[in-house]
């Protein structure tokens, strides 16, 4: 009952958005300036049924999640060689922060240097979700209980039961926390270095032939299929995360 | 048989032990009054905590009841103990739910994950955990805390008939519990 009350709430408060944009867009009266709500969702029903448009969304889906994915590899072995070895720790928090403080802007010009236009959104995406990710797990690292550590020791518990009953607990709410927030930066990271990179078949192409065209529609359609694909992977990829912790921890988890 | 010789403890200019021999071949109680270093030497023992000088030999493989309880929350009682034990739970299923039976522990309170638990409930879980693993010795600090009269006796009868002879060293300030277990009793201030 109250999570059907709340989902009316989120409806109506994006319908008052919705109708304020379509408010504004009838004010301003020109839609190279502000299309209407309306004018973009046609746009985008009449992008659906295009080969182009899923070959597109299928190009940039596939680099930005393969960044996306290196990116878990990478930091998980990373932070657990941190974690173990306090000479690649003290190494990485220099380029941890660089890579965070550094504008996506100035990596994606400087990796055009380095690599093809169509794999440059997989580098930075890469780069962009790897501080993130690495920062998550040794948190989640960190909050390993000691007192439960010693047990392990004591006991001499084999590395499988270590990791299945004492550090995945510790580190899995807080990997799980970090994977929501690079996902949306890898997207956001992905399609600005595609933007500026231009692979031919990819989203960030299609969006600045909309800008340059002026085809306002068309640009706000392709961010809106940005939001939903980055909203959707979000989704799934926590789904089956919180599939794979039920598996390995046992469904009372939640409960502690 | 476990061999404390000229055992040396400092944390900074405080000493905690100087020259402290024991040998334990046989289950005993170590008594002693609060901040006298009990836990401090079941930690040593345990291999946790460097002793300043002198040689522990024969602990082996050590089984601890730890000052806490240290249960894994999302893990069952049963899984806990399990945890520790060698090889696939499924063949000790069995021998825990009997020790649970008779430490008191209902079945319906068995399902539920340690984080749910009374204190006294965590405690036998601790307790059955240290006396089901396979080790040589055996570290029990104040395994009887939480405990109401008569699971104190049940705990007792349990951890007689499974100590198997083992060297056994267990600090606890009952002397209700000292009482049923007839141990012999060392007393660390006398050391």
């Amino acid at each position: 009952m109250r999570s059907a009350k709340q989902f009316f709430r989120q409806a109506g408060a994006i319908g008052f958005w919705l109708v304020l944009w379509q408010c504004a867009a009838m004010a301003v009266g020109q839609e190279v300036f502000l299309v209407s709500p309306l004018q973009a969702l046609r746009t985008l029903a009449g992008l659906l049924p295009r080969a182009d448009f899923w070959q597109r969304v299928g190009f940039s889906s596939g680099r930005i999640l393969l960044g996306f994915g290196l990116g878990v590899a990478v930091s998980v072995l990373l932070a657990v060689g941190a974690q173990r070895w306090q000479g690649v720790e003290l190494l990485l928090a220099p380029v941890m922060q660089l890579v965070k403080a550094t504008p996506v802007a100035s990596f994606i010009i400087l990796a055009l240097v380095w690599v093809r236009g169509a794999n440059l959104s997989v580098l930075i995406s890469f780069l962009m979700v790897l501080p993130v990710l690495y920062g998550a797990v040794r948190t989640g690292i960190r909050s390993a209980d000691p007192k439960l550590l010693e047990m392990a020791a004591v006991f001499r518990l084999p590395l499988r039961r270590r990791l299945k009953a004492v550090w995945l607990p510790a580190v899995l709410p807080a990997f799980r926390q970090g994977c929501s927030t690079a996902l949306g930066i890898c997207w956001k990271s992905g399609v600005a270095a595609e933007v500026i990179g231009l692979p031919n078949g990819s989203i960030g192409d299609a969006l600045y032939r909309a800008k340059i065209t002026l085809a306002t529609g068309e640009l706000f359609a392709w961010t809106f299929v940005i939001i939903l694909l980055s909203a959707a992977f979000e989704k799934l990829f926590l789904a089956l995360l919180d599939q794979l912790t039920g598996a390995v921890l046992g469904k009372e988890e939640a409960s502690c | 048989m476990l061999k404390i010789q000229h055992l040396e403890k400092r944390f900074g200019d405080q000493i905690l032990f100087r020259d402290l021999n024991l040998t334990v071949d046989a289950p005993a109680i170590l008594c002693a009054p609060s901040g006298w270093g009990k836990t401090t030497l079941l930690r040593i023992l345990m291999g946790l905590e460097r002793p300043t000088g002198g040689t522990v030999t024969g602990a082996g493989r050590v089984c601890a009841v730890f000052q806490e309880d240290r249960l894994c929350p999302q893990l069952t009682a049963v899984e806990n103990v399990a945890l520790v034990l060698p090889g696939a739970a499924k063949q000790y299923q069995q021998d825990i739910l009997d020790c649970f039976q008779q430490l008191g522990m209902e079945d319906e309170v068995l399902e539920l994950p340690a984080c749910r638990l009374s204190g006294g409930q965590k405690r036998r879980c601790a307790l059955l955990r240290a006396l089901l693993a396979p080790g040589d010795t055996l570290l029990l600090d104040e395994p009887f805390t939480g405990m109401d009269p008569d699971t104190l006796l049940r705990a007792t009868a349990l951890l007689k008939s499974r100590c198997a002879g083992r060297p056994t060293l267990l600090t606890t300030h009952d002397p209700e519990a000292i009482r049923a277990l007839g141990w012999q009793v060392i007393r660390l201030e006398e050391l």
